[in-house]
């Protein structure tokens, strides 16, 4: 069976039947964003090794409790490595120090294979419109969007970090999602 | 109405979406979405963005042993749920034994030793036993890739279950695994990775989806950590399993 054609959901439901060929594609595909995001969370490349192959477990374990209403395969990973991320974040830091979010840039897509299928142009796609929008807000709106974001930090914990009014840091993150929701949804439409 | 307006908390759905509001905002904003299906509506437009900013990040390949150790654990965590769903006797009480580090004393002993304990547990065990057929013991040749590599595949007399040992296999970059692969026909069914130990020693209790015996041959290839779906690389080691 060449797994590298099935989709997400496919791979997903090989998963729940033990299918160990399946999890090594899912982690071939997906394994780059887990990292990405364990490494601008933890800003540590030993924790975030070992969040990725912490998240690759769960999902051995946990396949089947996915369902295609929670949204896509990557998003539902994303998801986990996010929270997976900022769990160890908060058990070995104490203090919030400034760490420097890794965004890329626009319009990049950085998937090794070829894009000869559908999970793949699709990926690829999301990929350059997310970076493209992303690229479109001020450094500081990324920069505190970022700390929410990847760190887990609430309101009050990034304008300690930056050194900023606590209404200031409301009012960036809030413009940057803002701003981020109307240029997806006008290229969408476009 | 102006003062619905007023109330709803679409300013604040971004912090919400990111798990920035402290408690008491929080728990505002998650009552008013209870009884607003403005807001509820703002949500899911909010949230999807948030779920895409993963996807905006600079993406950088993790180092190959992380799927090593990933996929070694799978494996380990599946062969000790086989075991223990399977009835005991022989056949766990030899793959035990073969995936025991045992020192590399050279493949021919080991089978002997094998062998030697089967037929010494089948006559102390012959009183309360029926007779049984003994187990099917398969070699493996090598090839040009693989001069001076042995190994054998046994398998139990029903022909379900098989464990592989082998000896004197280079081993490999940190990046590359041994892939079994069960053929029928021209369908190669991947049957596990491994990785052998300096002195070029490694075992494998093979799960497949069929009972082996149902395969018309084995075989070894070298692949990316955790294996391909189908076979990519060298071959080093073949036979067939002659029913």
């Amino acid at each position: 069976m060449d797994y590298t054609r099935l989709n997400d959901e496919t791979l997903l439901r090989l998963i729940t039947r033990s299918q160990e060929a399946a999890l090594s594609e899912l982690y071939d595909r997906y394994s780059r964003l887990v990292y990405s995001v364990a490494l601008n969370t933890l800003g540590d490349s030993d924790r975030a090794e070992e969040v990725t192959q912490d998240v690759f477990e769960r999902v051995w374990e946990k396949a089947s409790t996915y369902s295609a209403e929670q949204g896509r395969v990557v998003n539902w990973l994303s998801s986990i490595s996010r929270h997976r991320s900022i769990d160890f974040f908060r058990q070995t830091r104490s203090h919030h120090e400034e760490l420097q979010i890794t965004w890329q840039d626009a319009e990049e897509a950085d998937l090794p294979d070829s894009q000869n299928v559908e999970w793949e142009v699709d990926l690829v796609q999301r990929q350059q419109r997310i970076r493209w929008a992303v690229a479109q807000l001020p450094a500081e709106q990324k920069q505190a969007l970022g700390m929410a974001f990847f760190q887990g930090l609430s309101h009050p914990e990034i304008a300690a970090a930056l050194g900023e009014p606590l209404g200031t840091i409301k009012t960036r993150i809030r413009l940057g999602m803002q701003k981020l929701r109307t240029l997806l949804q006008d290229e969408q439409v476009a | 109405m102006l003062m619905e307006v007023e109330n709803h908390v679409i300013d604040m759905l971004p912090a919400f979406v990111l798990d920035a509001l402290t408690d008491d905002e929080t728990n505002q904003v998650a009552e008013h979405l209870a009884g607003c299906q403005t807001c509820q509506a703002e949500l899911v437009r909010i949230q999807q963005v948030a779920d895409e900013l993963p996807l905006a990040l600079a993406q950088t390949t993790p180092p190959p042993d992380v799927k090593v150790k990933l996929m070694k654990a799978i494996h380990t965590r599946q062969m000790n749920l086989s075991t223990s769903s399977q009835p005991t006797s022989l056949r766990q009480r030899l793959a035990g034994l073969l995936r025991t580090r045992l020192p590399a004393l050279g493949l021919a002993i080991i089978v002997v030793m094998v062998l030697g304990n089967l037929l010494l547990l089948r006559q102390l065990n012959l009183n309360n036993q029926q007779a049984s057929t003994p187990m099917r013991v398969f070699a493996l040749a090598n090839t040009q890739n693989s001069p001076g590599a042995v190994g054998t595949l046994i398998m139990d007399p029903n022909g379900k279950y098989g464990t592989l040992v082998v000896d004197n296999l280079a081993t490999l970059d940190s990046g590359k695994q041994y892939q079994v692969w069960l053929i029928k026909g021209a369908v190669h069914t991947s049957g596990g990775v491994f990785s052998v130990n300096p002195d070029g020693y490694g075992s494998l209790e093979i799960l497949a989806p069929q009972p082996l015996i149902q395969f018309d041959s084995i075989g070894i290839t070298i692949e990316p950590v955790g294996g391909r779906p189908s076979p990519t690389g060298a071959k080093v080691m073949g036979g067939e399993l002659s029913h």
